[in-house]
């Protein structure tokens, strides 16, 4: 035993174990130093991955530590970090407002929606950029993700590589930081291998980070432009279509709580104010019309002659009819007034059938309306007639207007009642009118708008036309009707491709027709068209009993006509509507229709005798007793080359002027008619339509009769004032030019050169921008294979053995 | 000897009979961080410096993977994102007008110098309205948030045999860091002047008079919260004005202005001038009442956006200077009276 040990035997001192210390110590002696409190330790700082998934849910923890840090910062206790963050959400915040405010000025519901997706689409193009671009690339090239977070001891989300100077490589244990330089390819066994590993990662994401800094001006525009393209086309305005026609159904569905919530609102203060000022007082023109200005509720659609009339007979006390005292001054008026009393003889002659005409409750102008045909269809002259109308024109300025205008207590309240009447039908008009303008109207964004759109472009595309000949083709009529022609007869001499195009085109069409004009399995009619007539129907039935009973029979008639409809608001809206159908289908069907000409043109390849074309040909060649007609080939060339003439760019003009055939050669423009509007459709044709159905029908029965009905419509076409007045049918005229407008269908020359147009535009702004944007990708990826290069060769020594 | 202990701007002893030349000052000088002025050119002249810089010298070095590049670098780099990004929005919308046909190029370029007209505008109000704020604060108080300062950066050697790499010279501001601002280049600003003549000069715009001992610690604390507030409420409202700015190019009033009958109008002509004078009243006017249809949902919009913009800016300045004021008595209370007695405890 030494010294040594004898000390430590005398000097050892047992340890002696604290005393555990009472709650109630603890709060005595707050820095008692045995206190078993732990003391605080900030947490500690590590690495965290950030996924992409996470994006969402970030966003939405960001906005209230957001307004924390603004609070904060307000305050005046921010610190560096917080300000920076400020930055952020402040760009967001700004953007939406603008993106808001631009929302208001916005016109269409696709520029609406536009406006908020691309503020969605621009921060998102910012974020995903580096995203794909940059830190993927090189982590599949390096192994090393050059925006690695991390979380600091503050609890603050920093960027690992953000600063060059100070990256907290202390995250890493040695362990982790030797698996990374295996994927960095550091080559083991090197002198200072966890420097080389920290200098090639930093150098890595110092290049990435300065790519980013270069690039991201060019990427976010483009990149955002091209999403709300693509989205844009692909996904909104399909979607946009289909709340567009929920809306419009969901509307006609509840169109009597529509009704309701507008009486809800309705006070005609402007009116009842009126009507009280005068109240038992005799009224002049001027307060009549400011009364009736106040009644006009449905933009002028009953005119405002019908509600005078009704105004009329609501406050004055003469009635405006056609008695048999009328009549006695009528004639009388007439034999006066005529130039030569003989022409008007037969009407004295037959006074009786002319009182037979007047009544009680005959409206004026209907009984002149009558004794015009009565004049007509005893073939009096034109010059007579017209001089009957004159002298009826005379006569009623001539009746003084000698009426007394008193606003009594029951005109008052049947004024009043009218007014109700009148709004209540305007309302219920305008569903119906929102319902026809949402799935026809010929504005941009609605159904048959972008149906054409996507049809015509669908056209286009199966006619695969080369990008200078798209140059050439929206230019002039005469070079892009060359390229038409050629094209399509190109497309039609391939079976393959004519087969798909024609099925393609079948699609476009049923996705079009099937919400129109479907016709139920028992031939009931569904669909756009049968809820537009019948709703209309329906409405102005109802209205019209409504007004009858309240005695206002002004209205009844021009809601639903006199005997004959002729004029009346029932016709002219039926009417509106069953033009406007017709010619949206003509338009959609005959560019089936076009492909099927050409492609029955296209067998007379086959020779004289093999050609279904030639044979139906022959057949129609029936003759005229002036023009011996032997079809040979060369006639039957001859009448081909003006076949696919007519059936590209034929105008209604033409088809007036029978395309200059004349007039002994009308069975020629028969035979061309027969020829075009043929329901014997090629054999490719019907293999490719195959049996689809519309509605009740099969698509080809459809396609069939609405050829047939072209055809017969175009053939019972005379042209207007060609024949004597006596056999023109006044009533419904079928010669109405106007009503022939669309039977012929868009000029395909015309609509190929505007689809031309529009194609290449968009074209050129995909080839411009999104060719920029590929260029920018590819010089991203070339320089990212140059990274991370160590140039000091002697990093790579091997570690020598001492 | 000539001491240069620390950052002080220009202390040169006479002493030991050792004078300087005014290069070798100028050296001196420049090889320690300085305040430099602050007026509107220098700091456009600084601006377009490190816009330089930033397409040049810190890209090439950054692709390089330089170990001179830092955080600073990065910062500086971040505007060229900015004007880039700016003139692809204007040419996205732009460009392709041109390959139009007549008609369809006349109605595309329609809406494509709106959107350029609101491109320019966000970034010229965005610079514009943080002065709203900066300038009545340094008015009111003699602090200015942008005091810029220069500093020397002696690089490194990056290739091997050069002993020396480039010399750069940075610019910051004094108070880009309110965790730690350059207090220190602040001390001794003006030859002649005592040492604390900054910090005085607040303090006696603060309220506390001026000659008080130790200005720099009453201020210091003062200056930090007001630089935080303005910075806050600058950013916050710079992007409300560039909001505005996108809102008022986009009104109809700039095309009627700029429809002319004969030829093009020259930029900076005085046809030109007249012409935009002309588009901004209308266009602010139209903004104001809802377009020309004066719709309602327009007028308000626009209202809101005009009354936020002028009340962020007017809120901004006034609680950026809220609690600095202080009262002079509340200071001097704290000083000794030598003739108490006190006890240490």
């Amino acid at each position: 035993m030494n010294l040594i040990d004898l000390t430590l035997q005398k000097t050892y001192v047992k340890p002696i174990n604290p005393s555990p210390v009472k709650q109630s110590d603890e709060k005595l002696a707050p820095i008692a130093t045995t206190s078993l409190k732990k003391p605080h330790r900030p947490e500690r700082s590590h690495l965290v991955k950030d996924p992409f998934y996470m994006a969402p849910v970030n966003f939405v923890t960001d906005i209230y530590e957001n307004i924390v840090n603004i609070k904060k910062g307000m305050m005046g206790k921010s610190n560096d970090h917080d300000l920076g963050r400020i930055n952020d959400f402040a760009m967001k915040a700004g953007a939406l407002g603008l993106a808001g405010y631009l929302f208001t000025r916005a016109k269409t519901p696709m520029a609406k929606t536009m406006e908020l997706f691309g503020f969605g689409s621009f921060f998102a193009s910012m974020a995903l950029w580096p995203k794909l671009f940059i830190e993927t690339p090189l982590k599949a090239m390096y192994g090393i993700n050059i925006h690695q977070k991390y979380i600091d001891h503050e609890g603050r989300k920093k960027m690992f590589f953000q600063d060059p100077q100070y990256v907290p490589w202390d995250l890493y244990t040695s362990d982790e930081l030797a698996k990374l330089g295996d994927k960095l390819g550091i080559p083991q066994n090197i002198h200072n291998r966890n420097e080389v590993i920290k200098r090639k990662a930093q150098k890595i994401a110092l290049q990435g980070n300065t790519l980013w800094m270069l690039t991201a001006g060019f990427a976010t525009p483009l990149g955002c432009s091209l999403i709300c393209d693509f989205a844009g086309r692909k996904f909104i305005s399909p979607l946009l279509d289909n709340l567009k026609m929920k809306k419009a159904e969901s509307n006609l569905q509840n169109i009597e709580k529509i009704v309701e919530n507008a009486f809800s609102k309705y006070d005609p203060k402007k009116l009842n104010g009126l009507l009280d000022l005068y109240k038992d007082r005799e009224i002049d023109a001027k307060i009549f019309n400011m009364i009736v200005q106040n009644l006009l509720h449905d933009d002028d659609i009953l005119g405002s002659k019908a509600i005078e009339s009704q105004l009329q007979n609501i406050v004055s006390a003469n009635k405006d009819s056609a008695t048999v005292e009328y009549v006695d001054k009528f004639l009388k008026f007439i034999k006066d007034n005529a130039c030569n009393a003989e022409d008007f003889k037969i009407l004295e002659d037959s006074k009786s059938v002319i009182k037979n005409f007047a009544g009680e409750n005959v409206n004026p102008r209907k009984f002149n309306m009558q004794v015009k045909y009565f004049l007509m269809q005893n073939d009096i002259d034109d010059l007579t007639i017209l001089e009957f109308e004159e002298l009826v024109n005379k006569f009623k300025s001539q009746k003084t207007n000698t009426n007394v205008m008193k606003l009594t207590p029951d005109a008052i309240y049947n004024i009043k009642q009218l007014d109700r009447g009148l709004f209540e039908f305007a309302t219920r008009k305008s569903v119906l009118d929102k319902y026809k303008q949402t799935y026809l109207g010929d504005v941009a964004e609605s159904i048959a708008a972008n149906k054409w759109n996507s049809i015509t472009s669908t056209f286009f595309k199966t006619l695969n036309v080369s990008s200078e000949e798209l140059k050439k083709a929206k230019l002039d009529g005469l070079a892009s009707y060359d390229i038409l022609l050629d094209k399509i007869q190109k497309l039609v001499a391939n079976d393959e491709a004519y087969k798909k195009a024609v099925s393609k085109i079948q699609e476009e069409i049923l996705s079009f027709d099937s919400l129109i004009m479907p016709d139920a399995a028992n031939g009931a009619p569904q669909g756009v068209k049968a809820k537009i007539i019948d709703g209309y129907t329906k409405l102005l039935e109802e209205q019209a009993e409504k007004f009858n009973k309240l005695g206002f029979n002004k209205i009844t008639e021009r809601l639903l006509g006199d005997t004959t409809e002729q004029g009346s608001l029932k016709a002219n809206l039926l009417d509106q509507t069953r033009r406007r159908v017709d010619e949206l289908r003509n338009g959609f069907y005959k560019i089936l229709h076009v492909l099927d000409c050409f492609k029955r043109a296209d067998d007379v390849k086959k020779g004289w005798d093999n050609s279904k074309f030639a044979q139906l040909y022959r057949n129609l060649s029936g003759g005229h007793a002036n023009i011996p007609v032997n079809p040979t080939m060369r006639t039957l060339e001859k009448d081909l080359a003006q076949f696919k003439k007519i059936v590209l760019s034929a105008t209604i003009a033409d088809y007036t002027t029978k395309f200059g055939y004349r007039n002994p050669q009308f069975p020629l423009y028969d035979r061309m008619m027969k020829l075009i509007y043929s329901t014997d459709f090629d054999d490719a044709t019907v293999a490719a339509l195959a049996d689809k159905q519309l509605g009740g029908t099969t698509f080809m029965a459809a396609f069939k009769k609405k050829i047939n009905d072209t055809l017969s419509n175009l053939g019972n076409f005379v042209y207007p004032h060609a024949d004597k007045v006596t056999t023109r049918n006044v009533v419904g005229s079928v010669g109405d030019i106007l009503v022939r407008d669309s039977l012929a269908g868009p000029r395909i020359d015309e609509v190929f050169r505007e689809t031309a147009s529009n194609i290449s535009n968009s074209a050129k702004w995909l080839k411009m921008f999104g060719g920029g944007f590929v260029a920018l990708v590819g010089i991203t990826l070339l320089a990212e294979t140059f990274f991370g290069r160590l140039p000091f060769a002697e990093v790579y020594k091997r570690k020598d053995k001492n | 000897m000539i001491s240069a202990v620390g950052p002080h701007q220009q202390r040169i002893r006479k002493e030991e009979g050792f004078y300087t030349t005014p290069e070798l000052l100028k050296e001196i000088k420049e090889s320690h961080d300085h305040i430099v002025s602050s007026s509107p050119i220098n700091q456009s002249r600084i601006l377009m410096e490190k816009f330089q810089n930033a397409l040049t010298i810190y890209p090439a070095k950054g692709m390089a993977g330089s170990v001179n590049s830092n955080f600073y670098e990065f910062l500086t780099m971040g505007m060229v994102p900015y004007v880039i990004g700016s003139g692809m929005l204007m040419a996205v919308f732009n460009a392709a007008s041109k390959y139009f046909e007549p008609f369809q190029a006349a109605k595309a370029s329609e809406i494509g110098k709106k959107m350029a007209l609101g491109v320019l505008f966000y970034g010229i109000l965005k610079w514009l309205s943080k002065s709203f704020i900066e300038i009545p604060v340094y008015l009111k108080t003699g602090i200015n948030v942008n005091l810029p300062y220069k500093t020397t950066k002696n690089e490194l050697s990056e290739t091997p045999g050069t002993e020396k790499g480039r010399k750069l010279f940075e610019y910051h501001k004094v108070y880009e860091s309110v965790d730690f601002p350059r207090w220190d280049l602040l001390y001794d600003l003006k030859e002649g002047k005592p040492r604390n003549y900054y910090y005085d000069k607040i303090a006696n715009k603060m309220g506390l008079g001026n000659d008080l001992v130790d200005s720099d610690q009453e201020v210091k604390p003062r200056i930090k919260e007001t630089v935080i507030k303005t910075r806050t409420f600058s950013t916050i409202s710079s992007y409300i004005w560039a909001g505005l700015g996108v809102a008022l190019a986009a009104q109809d009033a700039w095309g009627e202005a700029f429809t002319n009958k004969m030829g093009s109008i020259k930029i900076f002509s005085k046809d030109f001038l007249e012409r935009s004078a002309r588009g901004f009243k209308n266009a602010v006017k139209e903004l104001y009442q809802g377009g020309v249809y004066k719709s309602k949902t327009k007028a308000i919009a626009g209202r809101t956006f005009i009354f936020a913009a002028i009340a962020s800016s007017v809120l901004g300045a006034t609680l950026s200077m809220f609690n600095f004021f202080g009262k002079r008595d509340d200071v001097v209370k704290g000083k000794i009276d030598y003739d108490k007695d006190y006890t240490v405890g």
